[in-house]
């Protein structure tokens, strides 16, 4: 049996969806990033109670690319983690599983590298050095899925709804245009357009996201996508429509979910290219 | 003071043997498969080892770039390619991902964490340390402070650092724009350089207009001016970027920063900035460049908003093919239009770059010519200064 897993965007979201969710992935401030929204460690140990109450899975990214400044806090930070018992945390620094690995924590790590996530044979590296899951990668094919749990032990995680983190920087592109240009606009939220398509844009100081125009809506696909966790993210979706859409995941509603958003499976039927020749 | 290596990209065998000529300690290219430029010419096995043999006979190495993003049909080639790549004696292997390196590692291969994995941070560098590889190449993003502290911990890591040429805009890796707009991996050799396109930027509904489209096109990088401190600093390697690059722009680079680096190192109480070879480095590339990351600076003077296009570089007049000491005649290989009167400069692998005027050209047939204007064109150009086969000339670009 798959288990639903969602990033949520604040905590209301979490308790008006208990009821539907077995597990929870959930930013944590100052070092998340492809997330609807980052929580403080103050926050989550309120929230862990009510959580582990319903038995619900608790996954906690800390998923950015850290710089050496953000090692101690990073390592303080896993330190007050490892009491939680959680689930899982989600890592794309190696920085985590080194730190990890020389403070004996226990908490299951989960190989997170967005794009890299994309074979069985790293899996199986990352599953050599202690690590329990893996975040599968939006790039690459069922089939592949396929291949790479039949090779490994670890456990999986693959998104099935939502927007799609497709770019990151250390660069505020946004803010560094509009200085560019003496032009005056604060906000986090942006769009780029490219042949009537927007693609969103997230920039929080120097971090700066950018994420796929088409929404991934891939409900046909899950009864045979062979992974253990289904995730959806909340991220841009308003409330009670991301509400209704678990609903709709949840209780197999697809003609519902049909007139919400169209199906969309992103590559997981479309092999992606890279010499030219093959196009 | 410990002597940095330079080191240098080679598109093909070519390029590798110009590389060497011109200075870099070190080429990384790419092999047969398994590497990020899936659309460069790369190396065959054969090639490969004669380019090896061609660096070793002049006590330089050879890196090989294994570099791609792993797909499950491609773990059956990692073994074979390691195998023929340690039979051939190349000196390492490039790699990102850590399947791969622990099968190069089991080889008893030298490996380098590619700059892929966006190495920032000590920890991260002590992890593949203590793997077995002996070096990392640092994410583009490192600022001094990560390399001194990476340095201070890890003194026996080697550190490798970019010092010219292009910048992703995105943390390396974290980029598939080029697979949702074009079909094509990034992560597998395939990008399509997206963060070069123009968009229009919207706030909710309204559409933000500068005097130019949005764009995420970052300019280049040099790290010229920061030579001296980057060795200071005990970095172990100095990389240019560019392995897609021609002849003319690679031994213009390796020319400028080989010279930089031993006239410091000869005597570093004495020296001074050679602030005109930012003229040369700006034409061969026609890109503005900046320091980037590295002091720290994150702002608009990094990225080009100026809607700009890429135009070829048309300083590069012509190869010299031979010299003869007595008539004072040069054969030469023309590569852009030159003519009589124009002021050229040349220089070379030991040709030191001087200026002169044509006063004579005669084509194949010894008649007087007065334009030099077909590609590849065979001429003989008389160079009173004494200059040597691959020696390169250029349109004046120095004062």
């Amino acid at each position: 049996m798959k288990k639903l897993m969602i990033a949520p965007k604040n905590k209301n979201m979490i308790l008006k969806t208990i009821d539907k969710v077995d597990a929870y992935l959930l930013g944590v401030e100052n070092f998340s990033v492809n997330l609807p929204v980052s929580f403080s460690l103050k926050e989550i140990k309120e929230i862990l109670p009510i959580l582990k109450k319903e038995n619900k899975e608790i996954f906690l990214s800390l998923n950015k690319n850290m710089f050496s400044s953000d090692l101690e806090p990073l390592e303080k930070c896993l330190e007050e983690i490892e009491p939680f018992s959680i689930d899982g945390i989600c890592f794309y620094d190696v920085s985590i599983p080194s730190i990890w690995k020389r403070r004996h924590f226990k908490t299951p790590l989960v190989w997170s590298q967005e794009h890299f996530t994309t074979n069985y044979a790293t899996s199986n590296y990352w599953l050599d050095a202690g690590v329990s899951f893996t975040q599968l990668s939006n790039e690459i094919t069922k089939e592949e899925i396929a291949e790479i749990r039949k090779n490994t032990k670890m456990k999986f995680i693959s998104q099935v709804f939502g927007y799609i983190p497709i770019f990151y920087s250390k660069r505020p592109l946004v803010k560094n245009y509009e200085k560019a240009f003496s032009l005056e606009a604060e906000k986090e939220i942006y769009y780029m357009e490219k042949e009537g398509k927007k693609y969103p844009l997230r920039e929080q100081g120097t971090s700066f996201e950018g994420y796929e125009a088409t929404i991934l809506n891939a409900y046909l696909d899950i009864d045979t996508l062979e992974v253990d966790y289904l995730y959806l993210n909340s991220f841009l979706i308003e409330d009670d429509i991301f509400m209704e859409i678990l609903r709709c995941y949840k209780e197999k509603d697809q003609a519902s979910l049909e007139k919400l958003y169209p199906f969309s499976s992103g590559f997981l039927h479309t092999k992606t290219v890279y010499r030219v020749k093959d196009l | 003071m410990r002597k940095p290596e330079l080191l240098a990209p080679a598109g093909d065998l070519e390029r590798l043997k110009w590389a060497i000529d011109y200075g870099a300690d070190a080429v990384y290219i790419g092999g047969p498969s398994l590497g990020l430029r899936a659309n460069a010419k790369n190396f065959t096995f054969e090639e490969i080892k004669e380019g090896v043999l061609y660096a070793h006979e002049r006590g330089k190495r050879v890196f090989v770039t294994i570099n791609i993003v792993l797909h499950n049909k491609e773990i059956g080639e990692v073994d074979s390619t390691l195998e023929e790549l340690k039979k051939i004696g190349v000196d390492a292997v490039i790699v990102s991902d850590p399947a791969i390196m622990k099968k190069a590692l089991e080889k008893k291969m030298e490996v380098h964490v590619s700059t892929q994995q966006s190495t920032l941070n000590y920890e991260a560098c002590k992890w593949w340390y203590e793997m077995g590889v002996k070096r990392v190449v640092l994410g583009r993003e490192a600022t001094r402070a990560e390399i001194l502290e990476i340095r201070e911990k890890l003194p026996e890591l080697e550190i490798e650092c970019f010092i010219h040429g292009a910048m992703c805009a995105g943390v390396s890796g974290r980029c598939v724009l080029s697979n949702f707009f074009t079909n094509r991996d990034a992560n597998r050799g395939g990008c399509a350089q997206i963060c070069r396109w123009d968009f229009h930027l919207w706030d909710g509904e309204k559409q933000i207009e500068g005097e130019k489209p949005f764009t995420f096109c970052s300019k280049d990088l040099s790290m010229l001016s920061m030579i001296p401190e980057m060795i200071f600093m005990g970095i172990t390697s100095f990389k240019i970027e560019g392995r897609m690059r021609s002849i003319y722009y690679i031994a213009t680079v390796l020319h400028t920063y080989r010279r930089a680096i031993d006239t410091f190192l000869a005597s570093p109480s004495t020296y001074t900035y050679p602030i005109e070879y930012e003229k040369i480095l700006r034409n061969c590339a026609n890109r503005d460049s900046v320091l980037q990351f590295m002091n720290g600076v994150n702002d608009e003077s990094m990225g080009y908003y100026n809607g700009r296009e890429e135009v070829s570089n048309q300083d590069f007049l012509g190869v010299i093919l031979s010299y003869d000491k007595e008539t004072k005649m040069a054969v030469v290989e023309e590569r852009n239009y030159f003519e009589l009167g124009d002021e050229v400069e040349i220089f070379g692998p030991s040709t030191e770059v001087f200026s002169m005027r044509i006063k004579r050209i005669v084509d194949e047939e010894k008649k007087e010519i007065t334009v030099v204007r077909h590609p590849k064109q065979i001429v003989e150009m008389q160079v009173d200064h004494e200059v040597k086969k691959n020696d390169l000339i250029r349109k004046k670009i120095l004062n």
